[in-house]
Formats: C-alpha cells, sequence, structure tokens
C-alpha cells in the first residue's frame, strides 16, 4: 500500500505535468478571471500573438470596480468603465464565458464560483486575486496568482509551481454561541501571524472544522492568505456534496456519481504527514476584533490593546506604535466601546447568505445608531434574491441600513464605497491594512454579527452580552 | 525585462521609528506600495509616480518631506531595504510593476510574502533575501 497522502499531495501529484529540479508546471483545471488583474493579461496574449488554450475553463465577471448603487445609473467613473468594458471585449475576443453586469448571478469572483458549480473538489482553481484561497473549503487547491501569471494560464493551462509544504490547522471541539468561522480564522492569524503559513498549503482539521457549514469553510479559507498561505484546503465531506448537487455548473446524473465516488477519495489519509501542525480548541475562543493594521493585530472583544513596554521585539514594537498612532487609539486600554462611525457588512469574506442571516438576526426590533452609517453589500445578485425572499433586506432596512447592489466594495474601496479620512469602521471583510478601505480610514475587521452589534450600539461591542 | 548581473545605486530603508528605536518596517503590504486607486488602469507601465502613494503624498496630493524616497539622494533609489514579509496582502502585480517603474530593481528583505515573489519573478524587481542581522548592521 503507498504512503499516506494529504488532500493537498493528491490534488498535486494528478495535475503535475512536468518536473525540473523542483521547478514544476501544473495543470490548472479552472480559472476564474476579474476586470482589476486581467487587461495586461490578454494585452500580453495580443502581444505575442496568441490564443487561450482552453478558454471554456475560465469565467469572468466584474466585482472590484463596480458601483454598488442602482445599476440602472451606470458605473459612473471613466476608469472604471474602460475596465470593465474592456473585461467584457477580452472575454468576447478570446471566447471566455462573461457574466455581465446585469446579469443577476453577477457578483464577487469567490461567490460566484462556487454558488454557479465552477468550483468542485479536487480541481486546481486560479484568479488574479489573493482571496481565491476561498475554493479550498471544497477541496480544490486554489491560490491567487499575478497578471503575469493570469497571462501564462490563459496562454498554456498550467502555472509554473514549486510543491509547497503541508501545514495542518487542527481546530479542536465546538464554538461557543456567537463564535463564528470568521473568529476561528482570526485566532489561526493571530496564533501563526501574517508570514506563519508562507512557503506552506494550510490544511484545516478537526471537529469544529468538521461542524462548520460550506460558507463557513469557505470563510475560514478564505482568509489563508491572511497568514500567508497561498492555499487553504478542508477534505471535502457529504456536506460539500448536498452543496454542489445540482448547482448550474456541476456534474449530472451519471458524471455526478462517478465525481462523488472520486471526490470521496481526496480526504487526506489517516496517518499522512504534515510538515507542521498547530492545535487550537474552538471551545476557548471568543468573538474577536481586530486593534492595528494586520490582520494578525487579533484580541477579543473583552480584552485590552497591547501596550507597547510588553513587547519584546524591535520591529514588532515599533510596527505596534505605527499601527496605534494609525488607528489612534489608546496602549492598555478596552477595546470595548471604541466608538465607530461606519459598518460595512459583505465581501468575499463575509458576503454569503448565512453571513446576511447571521448578522440580521440581532437586529429585528433595534436602530442602528445615530453617529454610525451602516450599509449591506450581498456578494452575489443570488444572495441578494434568496436575503430579498427570506425578508432579511426588510430587516436590515428597518434597523437602518443601506441594502445595496452586490460587488467587492469597501473591501477594498475601489468604487464609490469608502471611509473618509479618520473615519473608523467595523467590517466584515479581510484586511484591515493602512488606507485599505480608504485613506487614513481606520478598520476593524469583525464577524457579520460582531459587525450588526457595533452598528446597534455605535462602537465595538460584545455581542454575547447585545443577544442576553 | 532587462537582464543585470549587479547593481551600483543608492539604496533607500523604509524605517518605522518608536522613540529612539529604528526597525525596518516589516508585512509592508501591497495597499501601501500600490493603493488601489490605481488599479483601475489597463496598462503595465507609469505606476511609479505613485509607489506608496498614501505614505509620499500627503491628501492634497504635496509630497512628505519626511518620507524616504522624497529626500535626496534617496528619489534616485535603486534599492530598496525593508523588514520581513515584504509584500503581504493582495495578489496585485501593480506593486513590482510600480517599484520597477519608481526605478527601483532590487529589494532586500529578510523574506518576501509568496504571491509578490513569484510576481517578482516574472516582472522584476529582483527580491534578495537577506537575515536581519546583515541588513540591521548595514542601514540602521
Amino acid at each position: 500500500m503507498s504512503e499516506p497522502k494529504t488532500i493537498y499531495d493528491k490534488i498535486w501529484e494528478s495535475h503535475l505535468a512536468y518536473e525540473d529540479e523542483g521547478d514544476c508546471l501544473l495543470y490548472i483545471d479552472r480559472h476564474l478571471i476579474h476586470e482589476v488583474t486581467s487587461p495586461q493579461a490578454f494585452e500580453g496574449l495580443r502581444m505575442s500573438n496568441r490564443t487561450v488554450r482552453r478558454p471554456q475553463n475560465a469565467l469572468a465577471v466584474a466585482d472590484h470596480n463596480i458601483p454598488t448603487t442602482d445599476r440602472a445609473l451606470g458605473i459612473g467613473d471613466e476608469e472604471s468603465e474602460i475596465q470593465i468594458q474592456t473585461l467584457e471585449d477580452n472575454c468576447k475576443e478570446f471566447g471566455i464565458e462573461y457574466i455581465k453586469t446585469s446579469d443577476k448571478r453577477q457578483g464577487i469572483v469567490h461567490i460566484i464560483g462556487p454558488e454557479q458549480g465552477f468550483t468542485l473538489p479536487g480541481l486546481t482553481i486560479v484568479c488574479g486575486d489573493s482571496h481565491t484561497s476561498t475554493h479550498g473549503a471544497f477541496g480544490a487547491l486554489a491560490h491567487g496568482i499575478g497578471t503575469s501569471e493570469v497571462e501564462h494560464v490563459l496562454a498554456t493551462q498550467t502555472l509554473i509551481q514549486k510543491k509547497a509544504k503541508n501545514f495542518q490547522v487542527k481546530i479542536n471541539g465546538k464554538c461557543n454561541d456567537n463564535v463564528t468561522a470568521k473568529d476561528l480564522a482570526l485566532s489561526v492569524i493571530g496564533a501563526i501571524g501574517t508570514a506563519g503559513g508562507t512557503g506552506y498549503v494550510i490544511e484545516y482539521t478537526g471537529e469544529a472544522v468538521e461542524s462548520l457549514s460550506i460558507e463557513g469553510r469557505m470563510t475560514l479559507c478564505n482568509l489563508t492568505i491572511e497568514a500567508g498561505a497561498r492555499a487553504g484546503l478542508v477534505s471535502p465531506d457529504q456536506k460539500t456534496f448536498e452543496y454542489l448537487k445540482d448547482r448550474p455548473m456541476s456534474p449530472k446524473d451519471d458524471e455526478w456519481d462517478s465525481a462523488v465516488e472520486y471526490w470521496k477519495t481526496l480526504a487526506s489519509d489517516k496517518g499522512a504527514k504534515y510538515d507542521k501542525t498547530i492545535e487550537i480548541d474552538a471551545g476557548n475562543l471568543t468573538p474577536l476584533v481586530t486593534w492595528g493594521t494586520s490582520p494578525e493585530d487579533v484580541i477579543s472583544i473583552d480584552g485590552n490593546i497591547p501596550n507597547l513596554e510588553d513587547i519584546k521585539d524591535d520591529s514588532k514594537r515599533s510596527a505596534v506604535k505605527r499601527s496605534l498612532d494609525y488607528m489612534n487609539l489608546i496602549p492598555g486600554s478596552p477595546i470595548k466601546g471604541v466608538p465607530i462611525d461606519r459598518v460595512f457588512i459583505g465581501s468575499c469574506t463575509n458576503g454569503r447568505i448565512e453571513d446576511l442571516r447571521e448578522a440580521a438576526s440581532i437586529l429585528p426590533g433595534k436602530k442602528v445608531s445615530e453617529r454610525v452609517s451602516a450599509m449591506v453589500v450581498p456578494g452575489s445578485g443570488l444572495v441578494k434574491e434568496q436575503a430579498e425572499e427570506e425578508g432579511l433586506d426588510k430587516i436590515f432596512i428597518e434597523a437602518g441600513f443601506e441594502w445595496r447592489e452586490p460587488g467587492c466594495s469597501m473591501c477594498l474601496a475601489m468604487n464609490a464605497d469608502k471611509l473618509s479620512p479618520k473615519e473608523r469602521c467595523a467590517s466584515t471583510s479581510n484586511r484591515n491594512f493602512e488606507g485599505r478601505q480608504g485613506r487614513e480610514g481606520r478598520t476593524h475587521l469583525v464577524s457579520p454579527k460582531m459587525a450588526a452589534a457595533a452598528a446597534l450600539a455605535g462602537c465595538l461591542t460584545d455581542v454575547r452580552e447585545m443577544v442576553l | 525585462m532587462e537582464k543585470f548581473s549587479s547593481v551600483k545605486g543608492i539604496s533607500a530603508p523604509l524605517i518605522n521609528k518608536s522613540g529612539n528605536q529604528l526597525s525596518l518596517m516589516m508585512n509592508v503590504d501591497t495597499d501601501m506600495i500600490i493603493p488601489k486607486q490605481f488599479l483601475k488602469t489597463i496598462k503595465r507601465s507609469g505606476l511609479g509616480k505613485n509607489l506608496f502613494d498614501e505614505m509620499r503624498y500627503d491628501s492634497g496630493g504635496k509630497e512628505i518631506d519626511s518620507f524616504i524616497l522624497n529626500k535626496e539622494p534617496f528619489r534616485k533609489a535603486k534599492i530598496l531595504i525593508a523588514g520581513k514579509n515584504f509584500g503581504c496582502g493582495s495578489s496585485r502585480e501593480h506593486a513590482p510593476w510600480s517599484i520597477l517603474d519608481f526605478g527601483i530593481k532590487v529589494i532586500i528583505a529578510p523574506s518576501f510574502a509568496d504571491i509578490f515573489f513569484n510576481n517578482s519573478f516574472f516582472s522584476s524587481p529582483v527580491c534578495t533575501v537577506s537575515s536581519h542581522g546583515f541588513i540591521d548592521s548595514y542601514c540602521l
């Protein structure tokens, strides 16, 4: 019997097309494309007179630039309009399926992939976006690439790679009430740091991961890149198969049955070896919030902002000093009660239906604080439609939230949705970097429920107290 | 891509201060390197003027005197020196494009984020991994 393997080893081996002293060519099954990182790649193809090797393996949609206000009003920004039109034109020229901005399936690329059944277990998936790690929730080897690599995949359907090492993050036990997949992910980043996963593929295992819904696993894998690993993976199980059954692009009939048989062989073997393993006990976790300008700057909502003198490492201390100055926070003071101006619920991290349900669950009969401007941006047109069928839009609107059209929106603030200088935001997105949500804007990363609680309280607050 | 085997030029360290303590800036992310508003281009060129935009210019677009790349002789820097995990964050290849377009050919740091490192492999600048001790004794 052959040596036990991890799911990463299995997918890697089945896609390895060529190897020369560690430099490998990996066959890529699926390619997701958006407007920001692709124009120069298509231009490169034209310059070298090349075609797209397998256009049927790609799917394109505009998400980063798109306004979240009424679509009928147009894009409203000349550069964004050119970029989105360029994507549409390139897709037409090279024969790639493009989901139009007026299509109800339009949305964030990492939300529509799974929604359409384009994302399947055992596949290699790339996209010119670092949060491609999201798709690892299905047991697909998925990671972000740069524009030159986008061009390489378009031209050859392969990617130059070196094999990464295997990193097991085992999350034991059960999550307490109000502790979500977002909190699990933030706790991992806090534990290993933003470079902790560099050179690795992270596989999430353990009871808490198995108990997560597929959407929760997507949140967990989505944030893997914030821990430095390009790809996150969860071995597929019955939940994965149920989620994918009857999706528009999922296999059908006999093909479905044989696909499921194959997918069942993907899970990491018992006794598989990992280069590194850490264990976390989900039962010890509380709702988390970031205080600084790196996703590793994580504390419990009932914790205190760090004191500079407690940090021994010089570079870390000067980084924390810079972060606290930028965030305008007092070292050593409680994070709970810090007043906020804005709330953003959405993004490829937390813009799915379960995220919206979670956030809405604490809102009925309550109002958003007068000092807060709050918005919900569903991750796709289909998420929006589903939410409206369930009446979630009414709950948000009645509480005082704005209910917007789908897109990346204020996660990276490439469209009109952004923080003004010094504004402080409780955000369900993935990055609290300086300027990420707008120049001099201050971002605190939280779960959807924590974001909704902050909107009501007007400050960072403990959702556990609010629910009780 | 221009080929070269050695680079001689000004090196600019990115530094954080905490009291009298100077440290190389760690976790320099791609949003810092080239903010999102400059990703709307459909070209690879012309991004150098917006490299480190929010650290380099005030909100009115005026240069911030204290930022190293606004000082002589660092305006002509060919080498950039930073702390660990340089280039973390988004996969935007606009980050290495903007560094190269500014005129920087080599980045020296103790470690780089994976996607940035790969992007630089395609489009340069050259990323050079060096130990903390060497870099600190060299430039601090």
